[in-house]
């Protein structure tokens, strides 16, 4: 991983808004993307949760990236994460008691959310604490930025609002009757995959300026080399150009080396 | 036995997992792209979804809420969790090595599969006794089966047509999932009419 | 060395492990008051619309054989202990799963008022039930009537159900009409 230590800290910074965003372009932690976002305050609260989770759990991880045995990382991981989910909901409990309720079960499950998981495993365990912190910036930055957007779609289409207040002419008789699909499940896969084709295209698009194309293949948290996070993300690996079978060769080949703890 | 009925198949049509509750979409659009290997994927989720409730809801129960440590939940579940993946897959590569090599590639992806953690967490949630926490797991488990089976039939035939180049890919699978959401709800208010 | 290689992970790990739960038991303990302040303000905040004048919900054992749906009961108090009225909860089946509704009964046996609570109806159409366009229709009204969406005996208190949900209409009429019965059973076993 020596070439990511040569980035200077603004790409790693940068990289998690537009590039490498964790929803748009890598396709991580979809669950709570899709279920939280029927309004821009629900989507707001999620993505500052997960951001303070990745940050602190990179900050931690990387911290202790040489005295984690590399056999027993994983578990260890998963404890360190965990428990910054707990602390967090129980921050959310004593202070944002109303938030915690809306976003119910979906703050606990920031645990398995894959992003965070992937940046422990692909950025913080080789990487300095600062770059880690920055990375963890970026990267929650970016999640929040495409729930926060998701929510904006969601509201102003599905219920005529904007954080919570009516938008004159949205309403039920004004110019646009609110689209109910929008805030219902349906809505929540449509508008992200409307999103996700935006995504793709800008890419496109910058590719073609920068007359440099991104990393070849963002399959599963930029994991190009890395089998290890591409299993963790409980088989995200539906990358844009993803067209290899999803999960056997590298489950064989990972399963060979058998480094699992 | 009304009751056990409800919850089941409430789990898997009316407040299915994938399509309504959001749990699980992952694997729901990482591994649809063919039937056979959907089909793999709900197997060893269902399978892991029954052992991980029968054995979370007793640690839950008996140990945790007794001594006043429901703060440890969120802990201790995803950590018995990664065990429990990992046993399973020991096991059946000693013991039974049909079911290993069926099911086997699939596991390590289950740690990380948010409708598992989430679906032990909700049967704690909804205060369900641990019979209706089985049946809640097993209709999980067949609502996840249903919603990729259905799905993964869809995106072959998308994977074949035409579509402009920037909805190519995970753009029109998002678009084609939210029509099979829609379809799903055709079965809200069915449990009532069906059980009442 | 074999044996340090093995040892050290396990002993890493249970590290982690150990420091985890002492920095969540640490918040725990940090938090706790807040956190139970404000659960209990999130409980009360539904029963406090009902009951605004009250400081004290009393909660009530169920009695011998209470209806089905009945969740709780409560006894709603003022500053001087002084009875307001009764809370219940009731969660008859809805259009997607049960619909818990809050009603509050005044000692004459009137409604004092209906809260919906948290449930799964469709946005835009069952959840419509919880507008105070379609509560408002309840208070006052004798609690004892038989609440009903379509009448098909005399003496029924047919509701103004919102169209397009009349499941979910239904579910708030079954639940008082639960909330009732249960009530009446009350009452009795305080007079005994």
């Amino acid at each position: 991983m020596a070439k990511k230590k040569q980035q200077p800290l603004l790409t790693i910074f940068g990289k998690g808004l537009l590039r490498e965003n964790p929803v748009l372009r890598l396709v991580l932690g979809m669950c709570p993307t899709l279920a939280v976002t029927t309004s821009v305050e629900n989507g707001l609260g999620m993505g500052l949760a997960a951001s303070f989770v990745l940050i602190s759990s990179n900050l931690i991880i990387s911290l202790l990236r040489n005295a984690i045995p590399a056999k027993v990382r994983i578990p260890a991981f998963i404890t360190i994460i965990a428990g910054m989910v707990t602390l967090v909901q129980m921050l959310m409990q004593a202070f944002l008691p109303a938030l915690n309720e809306s976003l119910g079960i979906f703050i606990p499950l920031i645990t398995v959310n894959c992003i965070i998981l992937a940046r422990a495993e692909m950025f913080a365990s080789k990487n300095a604490v600062l770059p880690s912190v920055i990375d963890g910036l970026g990267m929650g930055l970016g999640y929040t930025a495409a729930l926060v957007l998701m929510g904006t779609i969601r509201e102003i289409m599905g219920n005529g609002s904007f954080f919570n207040l009516s938008l004159p002419g949205l309403q039920a008789g004004g110019y646009i009757e609110p689209m109910l699909v929008m805030i219902l499940p349906p809505g929540g896969f449509f508008a992200l995959g409307i999103l996700v084709a935006f995504a793709q295209k800008l890419n496109a698009y910058l590719d073609k300026r920068e007359r440099q194309p991104a990393d070849q293949d963002l399959n599963c948290a930029g994991a190009i080399n890395d089998q290890t996070a591409c299993l963790l993300c409980g088989g995200c690996s539906l990358g844009q150009r993803g067209e290899q079978g999803p999960v056997d060769p590298e489950t064989a080949e990972f399963n060979k080396r058998g480094n699992r703890s | 036995m009304k009751e056990l009925l409800i919850i089941l198949f409430s789990a898997i049509l009316v407040d299915n997992f994938v399509l309504s509750k959001f749990l699980g979409v992952c694997p729901f659009l990482g591994v649809s792209k063919n039937i056979k290997t959907a089909m793999g994927m709900s197997f060893a989720v269902l399978f892991v979804m029954v052992l991980a409730t029968a054995i979370t809801w007793p640690i839950f129960n008996l140990i945790l809420f007794p001594l006043d440590l429901n703060y440890l939940q969120t802990v201790i579940f995803i950590l018995v969790i990664a065990s429990l993946v990992q046993i399973i897959e020991v096991f059946l590569k000693k013991v039974i090595p049909p079911l290993y090599s069926a099911l086997g590639i699939f596991l390590p992806l289950i740690t990380t599969n948010c409708a598992i953690l989430g679906l032990t967490i909700l049967n704690i949630d909804e205060g369900y006794t641990f019979v209706q926490s089985m049946f809640s797991a097993v209709g999980a488990g067949l609502g996840f089966m249903l919603a990729l089976f259905l799905f993964s039939g869809i995106r072959v035939k998308v994977d074949h047509a035409d579509v402009p180049k920037f909805m190519k890919g995970l753009p029109i699978a998002l678009v084609s999932a939210a029509l099979v959401s829609i379809s799903f709800f055709g079965f809200k208010g069915l449990i009532e009419q069906l059980f009442s | 060395m074999k044996n340090n290689s093995m040892l050290m992970p396990v002993i890493v790990l249970c590290l982690i492990g150990l420091i985890t739960t002492g920095l969540l038991a640490f918040t725990y303990d940090l938090t706790r008051e807040a956190r139970e302040t404000q659960a209990l303000a999130l409980v009360n905040e539904n029963r406090l619309l009902i009951f605004p004048q009250a400081v004290e919900f009393e909660a009530v054992e169920a009695g011998e054989q209470p209806a089905e749906t009945i969740q709780e009961a409560y006894i709603a108090k003022d500053s001087s202990q002084q009875t307001l009225g009764y809370l219940y909860v009731a969660a008859p089946r809805g259009y997607a799963g049960d619909v818990p509704v809050m009603i509050g009964v005044l000692p004459d046996e009137s409604i004092q008022g209906i809260q919906v609570l948290a449930n799964d109806e469709t946005p835009g159409l069952g959840k419509k039930i919880e507008a105070p366009a379609f509560l408002s229709q309840f208070t006052g009204e004798a609690v004892d009537q038989d609440f009903v969406t379509k009448a098909d005996q005399p003496d029924q208190y047919v509701i103004d159900a919102i169209s397009g949900a009349t499941i979910s209409s239904r579910a708030v009429a079954d639940a008082i009409n639960d909330a009732a019965e249960y009530h009446q059973s009350l009452e009795w076993e305080v007079e005994e």
